[in-house]
């Protein structure tokens, strides 16, 4: 794929002995919505922190828009982690200034505005504000900006049907239409309806990327239904009789 | 980059240390105050045991500067670099040893702001007349005429700031190696940490200042020139020498091997 904005080549990582990715090969396009679909353990948030920096690769390659993964990089790619990452002394308004500081594509004006659709002040304290809404947060946060990548890492997980919904909205009307979302999930039944395409990752290996309209009509079923078969494990029964 | 991170980090420092810093004077007013009503009312008891409270005040101040100094700086780097806020600081537009500059910068600021918060809690305690001294001007023409007599006075005294500088800078680049070195683990981190800080610890006092003994030291200079000034300066450098090798394999493990699970 020419002008690709993730380009990833025969991409390893290990912890220890421990492989996370087995030699991923992905190329994905600017101005998609991606599901990075696959079971927990199966190397999602390890491929999504090396794309932000976090980690970097035990072997193989991976650029953004063409470039090594580096401050240039990292100026352009938007990323929400899996958990908090607020200090303890920290009021709204200083993340807003620090976003405002170090990203020329962050929205000040949006950001204010996105927050007090929340319920949330600028002035207000991080520290004892509810988890949800420090998620909420972190997501306006990541979606106040006009990235060329956005790196969402699980942010569905473990919140109820009205914030899922809440936050798909808050992602669908606020991202950069040329830039690329990347989604990480395992709750398909509820992005499937917005994504464009969808990788299948399983135990560190990419077991399918293709638009979400060709895996319709290849497979004749939905994403959701084709993952559940995909992904299925047998559960051990107990006993003797085999029953539960 | 860097001075926009040092504007977080010291306001960081500020939002924690200014409550602990402000206690502390008020505390030392107080303890002046009391002293003053004790000798007011000559409370016998009170007057007896004067000396030894104020000892014991003094030194509790410095040693609670010490501690808060030092635990805020452990604590800036592990959390701020290797824990939780890693998630923000690591993915934004900066390069490692930005990160970690900011970090040791702050934290020089620390010990220089707890120094000066400790010095002016003692002064505050001690029962003198401050605006007679402030306006003792026999006294400062004296200190003045005597600095005139002897200019390398200045000098001498900014070497001796350096001195305590890099003795600042390699102890703090040593605990930073050493948090770094325990996150190279998968467990155990700080058991890790306090681990390598030994080792470190015992590498720079049995193995490098063995080395760079301070005979090596005063060879060196001889060779160039044999004043006092080129000895402090030689020994600051054989001081940070050290420094810049941890905060290098700092930067390098954060570059390469960060993982902040």
């Amino acid at each position: 794929m020419n002008g690709a904005l993730i380009s990833c080549r025969e991409l390893y990582k290990t912890y220890g002995m421990q492989p996370a990715l087995r030699g991923v090969n992905l190329e994905v396009g600017p101005g998609r919505i991606v599901g990075l679909l696959g079971p927990n353990g199966s190397g999602k948030t390890t491929l999504i922190k090396l794309l932000c920096g976090l980690l970097q690769p035990t072997t193989g390659s991976l650029a953004v828009a063409g470039r090594s993964i580096g401050p240039d990089t990292k100026a352009e790619v938007s990323y929400l982690p899996d958990r908090m990452y607020f200090a303890d002394w920290m009021r709204v308004r200083d993340l807003f200034d620090l976003f405002h500081d170090f990203y020329t594509d962050f929205n000040y004006e949006k950001v204010v505005a996105m927050c007090r659709s929340l319920g949330v002040e600028p002035q207000d304290r991080l520290k004892p504000m509810s988890k949800g809404t420090k998620e909420k947060v972190q997501l306006v946060l990541a979606m106040a900006r006009a990235a060329r990548l956005y790196l969402l890492d699980e942010p569905i997980a473990g919140v109820d049907p009205a914030a899922r919904d809440f936050i798909l909205r808050t992602i669908l009307t606020n991202y950069n239409e040329e830039g690329t979302v990347l989604i990480s999930t395992h709750l398909i039944s509820d992005v499937e309806k917005v994504l464009d395409e969808a990788i299948f990752l399983k135990e560190g290996k990419i077991m399918l990327h293709a638009t979400v309209d060709e895996i319709r009509e290849k497979e004749g079923r939905s994403i959701d239904a084709l993952f559940r078969e995909i992904f299925r494990a047998d559960p051990l029964f107990g006993g003797e009789g085999g029953g539960l | 980059m860097l001075f926009k991170l040092l504007k977080y980090d010291l306001r960081s420092m500020w939002k924690q240390l200014s409550l602990v810093w402000g206690a502390a004077l008020v505390l030392a007013l107080v303890n002046r105050l009391t002293h003053s009503l004790g000798f007011m009312f000559r409370a016998r008891d009170f007057e007896n045991h004067i000396a030894a409270i104020t000892a014991f005040a003094l030194m509790a101040v410095f040693v609670t500067m010490f501690i808060i100094s030092v635990v805020f700086v452990l604590q800036r780097f592990y959390r701020g670099l290797l824990g939780g806020e890693g998630y923000l600081m690591h993915t934004l537009p900066v390069r490692a040893w930005e990160l970690v500059a900011s970090k040791m910068i702050c934290a020089i600021v620390t010990y220089i702001g707890s120094g000066i918060v400790a010095v002016l809690s003692i002064l505050l305690m001690i029962t003198t007349d401050w605006w007679e001294f402030f306006f003792n001007f026999p006294l400062w023409t004296d200190i003045l005429r005597g600095i005139i007599a002897h200019p390398d006075i200045i000098p001498f005294a900014l070497e001796v700031c350096l001195l305590a500088l890099a003795a600042i800078v390699q102890s703090v680049a040593a605990f930073y190696l050493a948090m770094a070195l325990g996150h190279l683990f998968s467990r155990r981190r700080v058991l890790a940490s306090i681990v390598s800080y030994i080792g470190i610890y015992i590498l720079l006092s049995k193995v490098y200042n063995r080395v760079f003994s301070w005979n090596l030291v005063r060879l060196l200079i001889d060779t160039v020139e044999g004043s006092v000034h080129t000895s402090l300066i030689t020994a600051s450098a054989v001081i940070l020498i050290p420094a810049v090798v941890f905060l290098a394999a700092v930067c390098w493990i954060l570059e390469h091997k960060l993982n902040l699970e």
